[in-house]
C-alpha cells in the first residue's frame, strides 16, 4: 500500500497535479488504505497544523510586504541603495543587493520581494547595460537574502515544525543573512566591473534619499524590537508591522488608496491559501510518517550504517538540492523537516544549524528550473521569457552551494547571536 | 497482534509521560504477544487540546487526557475540578465523579459524548501560583503579575488578583518566560522541571489551590471490541499503575520543590492573616465569577459532596 | 453546466471576499490584541486566539477558485514538451485527480465535522464558538474544489472533442 502510494504520488507529481493534491492523495491512501486510520484523523491533524498560533504570522508579514510595496516604501529603499552605492562599479547590482536586504528586514514573501525590488531597478539596471539574464538571476536569488534575514516565513515555518521558538530561528538568520548579501555583492562586484556607474550622489542627495526611506527603515527596529523586549508575539508584531506599512502608506508617502490596499488583502488571501493548502495537506502526510514511526526508523539506518555528522550534512545538501530543483521550498519544507530534524537531534547537532542550512539549499531550488518560482517572478516583472535566463543559473548555483557549504562548516554563524538571547 | 497506539503531549521526562510509559510496559508483558501498546509522547500525534478528539474518532486507541483541559470544553460542570480549594485530595475529587448522582451524570456524559473508557488516572499534580517576579508573599504582591492563562477557568483569579493575562500554548510559555512576556504561571510542580521553566521561574506559592486530574482515555469501541482477557489485563494494570502514580504524584511534587529550593527557588507558604486576605478575596471575587462557569446544582453537589467525604 | 460555472463564479467571488476579510481580521486583532495590552496592561485573550480559528475558512474555500486559476503550486514539468491535444488530454487527468481527491477529502472533512458536532465541544476562547464550525470549512472548501474541477472536467472534454 505505501509503494502503491508512493508511486501514484510521483506520477501525479510529474504530471503536473497541484502539489497540494499529491501530499493529500497519496498519504489519504496509505493512512485510510496501509494503516487503516479513520477518515478524520487527516483532517483532525491537518486543524491542529494550522491553527498553530505561530503560523498565523505568515500571512500578516506577507500583508506588510504588499502593503510595503504598494505604499511606496519599496522604491525609497531603492533610491537609497542607489545613492548610496550607485557610483561603484557594478553599483545599481549593488543597490539591488542591498535594497533586497533592506526590504527583506520587514517582508516575509519571496515574491513580495522580488515584485517590489525588481520592478523598480530591474528596468533601470537594464537600460544601463547589464546582461537581461544576470538581471533576472540576480534578483530571483536576492530572494533568498528574505528567507534569512528576519522577520522570515521560512523561519516561521521551521519553528512551526520545529517547535524551535520564533525569536530564535529569526536571530539564526541574520549572519547567514549579513554573509549571504556579501557574497552576493562581491559577485556582482566582479561581473558587472566593466559596466558604466552612476555619477556619485551628493551627500545632500544622500541625505534626502535617507530621510525619505527612514520611515520605512525603522520597520525592522519595530518588529524585531517588539519580539526582543518580550512586548509582542511574533503574529502580533507582523500585525504591527501591517498597520504601520499601511498607515506610511496612506500618510506619509500617500501612495496607497483604498482600491491598492483591497488588492494588498487580495494577494495576501490568494499567497496564503496557496501556501496554506499545502502546510495542510504536507501534514496529511506527516501524519502516516508518524504512525509509522519512519522518521525513528531512518535514524536507526543512520546510526547502523555509522554516518558520520559531515557525511550526513553533506547528504542532507544533496536532498534539498535535488528535491528544491523540482519542487517548491514551502513542500520541500513539510516534506523533509520533521525528518532532518529527528536526525539532526540524534546527531548532536543544532536546529538552528540544520535551519540555516536547509534554508541555503533547498532556497537554491528558487533558481533551478524547471521549478523555479524566483526566476518566473523576477522575468515575470521584466516581461521577459524565463528561459532566456537560465544561462546565468549555473554561476548563482555554485555561489550559492560555496555558501551552503560555508554554512555547514561554521556552525557559529547561525548559533552565536541566538545564543546571545 | 493488536496495537494499541496511546497518544500523550507530556515529554517523556514528565511523571504522567513516564507513568504511561509503565502502564503501557507493564500491558504488553501481560498481554504475552496478544496486545503492544505504543507510546507517543511528545505530542508527535497530537497535543494536549486534540487529543480527546482523536481518541473520540479512533485516531489513537488510547490519550493521555488532562481533565481541566479537556472536558470543561464539552460539559462545563467539569470545572469544578478545578474550583480553587473545593476538592481536598484526588481521591474525594475521582469520588464526586464515580460515586455520587450529579457526578456520575456529569461523567457519564463526557464518556458517552467522547466515546471513550477510563482506563487509568494519571494525575499530573497540584496546582500552585510560581513567578519569577517576586516573592509569593500574598495578594497585594501578586497585583501587576504578568500571568499565563492556560484555562478559561482560570480568568476569574488572575482577574481579582488584578494580575495581567496573557495566553500562551504550553510550547511557547518557555520563551514567554524567557522574553519577560509572562512572569507567573498556575502549574504543578513536575511542570515547571520537566519543561524547564524553573530556569526562570524563583517564587512558588502553597497553598494547593486545586488537584488537577489527567487520564488514559481508551476509545469505547476499540476497548469493547478486545477479548475480555485483554481487557482484564488493561483494567487490572491501569489500576495498579494509576495507584502508584498517585501515590507518587505527591512526592515527586515535594521533591521537585525541594530542588527547585537547591537551586535557589523560594517557596511561600501563605498562613495567618496573609491566608485569610487571599481566601476572603476567593470567597468574594473569584468563586462567584467562577460559579457563573458552572450550573448552580452541579456546583452545590460537589460542594457537598466534599464536605461529607 | 451554465448553471455550474454561473455557481462556481459565485463561489470562488464569496471565498474570496471572506478571504480578504479574514486577512483584514486578522491583521486588526492582532494589532489590537498588542494594543490594548500595551495600554491597558491586561489584554483581551480573544483578540490572540480568534485569528488562526479562522485560518480554515480562508484556506479551504479558496482551493477551487486557485485550481481554476491555475495559481497552485505544481511540477510545471512535462506540459511545455506537449502538443496542444496532449496537453488538454493531461490536463483531463489532472482533473479527475482533483474530482477524486476532492471527494476523498470531503468525506474525511465531513466525518471530522460530524464527530466534532456530536462532540459539542466549544473553542476555549472567551466566546465559546462550537469547533465544528472551524472544521466545516474542510468540507465545505473540497465541495467547492468538487465542483470547479466538475467544471474544467466538462471544458477539457469539450476542448479534446473540438480539435
Ligand atoms: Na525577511
Ligand atoms: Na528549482
Amino acid at each position: 500500500m505505501f509503494a502503491l502510494a508512493s508511486i501514484l504520488s510521483l506520477l501525479a507529481l510529474i504530471i503536473s497535479v497541484p502539489i497540494f493534491l499529491v501530499f493529500g492523495l497519496g498519504s489519504s491512501v496509505a493512512a485510510i488504505g496501509g494503516l487503516n486510520l479513520p477518515w478524520s484523523v487527516l483532517i483532525q491533524v491537518s486543524f491542529g497544523a494550522l491553527t498553530k498560533h505561530v503560523l498565523i504570522a505568515v500571512p500578516l508579514f506577507i500583508f506588510s510586504g504588499m502593503a510595503m510595496l504598494k505604499g511606496g516604501a519599496a522604491l525609497r529603499l531603492v533610491k537609497f541603495a542607489t545613492t548610496l552605492v550607485g557610483h561603484w562599479p557594478g553599483g545599481l547590482g549593488v543597490a539591488m543587493v542591498i535594497a533586497m536586504g533592506f526590504f527583506a528586514a520587514f517582508c516575509g514573501s519571496i515574491l513580495a520581494a522580488i515584485t517590489a525590488v525588481g520592478t523598480i531597478m530591474m528596468p533601470k539596471m537594464i537600460e544601463q547595460g547589464y546582461p537581461t539574464p544576470f538581471v533576472v538571476v540576480l534578483a530571483a536569488s536576492a530572494a533568498l537574502l528574505e528567507a534569512l534575514i528576519p522577520p522570515s516565513n521560512a523561519a516561521i515555518l521551521f519553528s512551526a515544525l520545529t517547535y524551535v521558538p520564533v525569536s530564535k530561528t529569526f536571530a539564526a538568520g541574520v549572519i547567514p543573512g549579513i554573509i549571504l548579501l556579501i557574497l552576493m555583492v562581491l559577485l556582482v562586484l566582479f561581473k558587472c566591473r566593466h559596466i558604466k556607474a552612476d555619477r556619485k550622489a551628493t551627500l545632500k542627495e544622500r541625505l534626502s534619499s535617507f530621510v525619505a526611506a527612514l520611515p520605512a527603515l525603522i520597520t525592522p527596529i519595530i518588529i524585531l524590537g517588539g519580539i526582543y523586549a518580550g512586548f509582542l508575539t511574533p503574529s502580533e508584531s507582523a500585525a504591527i508591522a501591517g498597520v504601520y506599512a499601511v498607515a506610511i502608506g496612506f500618510l506619509i508617502y500617500r501612495e496607497l488608496t483604498f482600491s491598492s490596499l483591497l488588492s494588498c488583502l487580495k494577494d495576501t488571501a490568494i499567497i496564503t491559501a496557496v501556501i496554506f493548502s499545502i502546510i495542510a495537506t504536507a501534514t496529511f502526510l506527516s501524519v502516516v510518517l508518524t504512525y509509522t514511526q519512519a522518521p525513528q526508523k531512518i535514524i536507526t539506518y543512520f546510526t547502523d550504517m555509522g554516518v558520520s555528522v559531515n557525511l550526513f550534512w553533506i547528504m542532507l545538501g544533496t536532498i534539498c538540492l535535488i528535491l528544491g530543483t523540482f519542487i517548491e521550498i514551502v513542500p520541500v519544507f513539510y516534506l523533509t523537516v520533521p525528518i532532518f530534524a529527528a536526525l539532526t537531534l540524534s546527531f548532536d547537532q543544532s536546529l538552528l544549524h540544520l535551519y540555516v542550512v536547509f534554508v541555503a539549499f533547498a532556497g537554491i531550488g528558487m533558481i533551478t528550473p524547471p521549478v523555479c518560482v524566483g526566476i518566473y517572478t523576477a522575468a515575470g516583472v521584466i516581461k521577459e521569457n524565463p528561459a532566456n535566463a537560465f544561462k546565468e543559473v549555473p554561476l548563482f548555483t555554485i555561489v550559492g552551494i560555496i555558501y551552503g557549504i560555508l554554512m555547514i562548516l561554521f556552525p557559529i554563524f547561525s548559533t552565536w547571536l541566538p545564543s546571545l538571547l | 497482534e493488536i496495537v494499541g497506539r496511546l497518544s500523550v503531549h507530556w515529554s517523556p521526562k514528565h511523571h504522567s509521560a513516564k507513568h504511561a510509559q509503565i502502564f503501557a510496559d507493564e500491558v504488553n508483558k501481560r498481554a504475552n504477544g496478544k496486545l503492544k501498546i505504543e507510546v507517543y509522547p511528545s505530542k508527535q500525534l497530537f497535543g494536549i487540546r486534540e487529543v480527546m478528539g482523536a481518541v473520540t474518532s479512533g485516531a489513537v486507541e488510547l490519550g493521555g487526557i488532562v481533565g481541566v483541559v479537556s472536558f470543561p470544553p464539552i460539559n462545563k460542570n467539569f470545572n469544578v475540578a478545578s474550583f480553587p480549594g473545593l476538592f481536598n485530595s484526588w481521591e474525594q475529587q475521582r469520588g464526586f465523579f464515580q460515586n455520587s448522582s450529579k457526578g456520575k451524570e456529569i461523567w457519564g456524559e463526557l464518556t458517552k459524548k467522547t466515546n471513550s473508557t477510563l482506563v487509568m488516572y494519571n494525575p499530573v499534580g497540584p496546582v500552585m501560583s510560581i513567578s519569577s517576579a517576586r516573592e509569593l508573599t500574598g495578594i497585594d504582591a501578586m497585583k501587576g503579575l504578568k500571568a499565563r492563562r492556560l484555562l478559561k477557568s482560570e480568568e476569574p483569579m488572575w482577574d481579582a488578583l488584578g494580575a495581567n493575562r496573557v495566553s500562551l500554548k504550553t510550547g511557547e510559555v518557555y520563551n514567554a518566560l524567557q522574553s519577560g512576556m509572562i512572569d507567573t504561571i498556575n502549574s504543578p510542580p513536575g511542570s515547571i522541571k520537566a519543561y524547564s521553566w524553573w530556569e526562570f521561574l524563583k517564587y512558588a506559592q502553597k497553598p494547593y489551590q486545586y488537584y488537577a486530574d489527567a487520564y488514559i482515555m481508551a476509545n469505547s469501541t476499540w476497548f469493547n471490541s478486545l477479548p475480555a482477557d485483554l481487557q482484564k489485563i488493561i483494567m487490572d494494570v491501569g489500576k495498579e499503575v494509576g495507584t502508584l502514580s498517585t501515590d507518587r504524584i505527591m512526592d515527586h511534587g515535594e521533591t521537585v520543590l525541594k530542588e527547585f529550593q537547591d537551586r535557589g527557588g523560594v517557596v511561600t507558604t501563605l498562613s495567618g492573616a496573609e491566608k485569610a486576605k487571599f481566601d476572603k478575596l476567593m470567597k468574594d471575587k473569584v468563586m462567584p465569577a467562577m460559579a457563573k462557569m458552572i450550573d448552580s446544582d452541579a456546583l452545590k453537589a460537589a460542594q457537598e459532596y466534599a464536605k461529607s467525604n | 453546466m451554465k448553471a455550474l460555472r454561473a455557481v462556481n463564479n459565485f463561489l470562488a467571488s464569496a471565498s474570496l471576499a471572506l478571504a480578504m476579510l479574514i486577512i483584514f481580521i486578522m491583521v486588526a486583532a492582532l494589532f489590537l490584541s498588542a494594543a490594548t495590552r500595551f495600554i491597558t496592561g491586561t489584554g483581551f485573550a480573544w483578540f490572540i486566539e480568534l485569528p488562526p480559528v479562522l485560518v480554515s475558512w480562508l484556506v479551504f474555500p479558496l482551493l477551487g477558485p486557485l485550481l481554476k486559476k491555475g495559481q497552485h503550486i505544481k511540477v510545471d514539468f512535462l506540459t511545455p514538451m506537449l502538443s496542444k491535444k496532449n496537453k488538454e488530454i493531461l490536463f483531463l487527468i489532472v482533473n479527475i485527480i482533483a474530482l477524486l481527491s476532492a471527494c476523498v477529502f470531503f468525506k474525511a472533512g465531513l466525518d471530522a465535522t460530524i464527530m466534532y458536532f456530536n462532540l459539542g465541544q466549544v473553542m476555549e476562547i472567551e466566546i465559546s464558538i462550537p469547533i465544528w464550525w472551524m472544521f466545516l470549512a474542510f468540507p465545505v472548501g473540497f465541495l467547492i474544489l468538487a465542483l470547479t474541477s466538475l467544471e474544467l472536467l466538462f471544458d477539457n472534454i469539450m476542448n479534446i472533442i473540438r480539435d
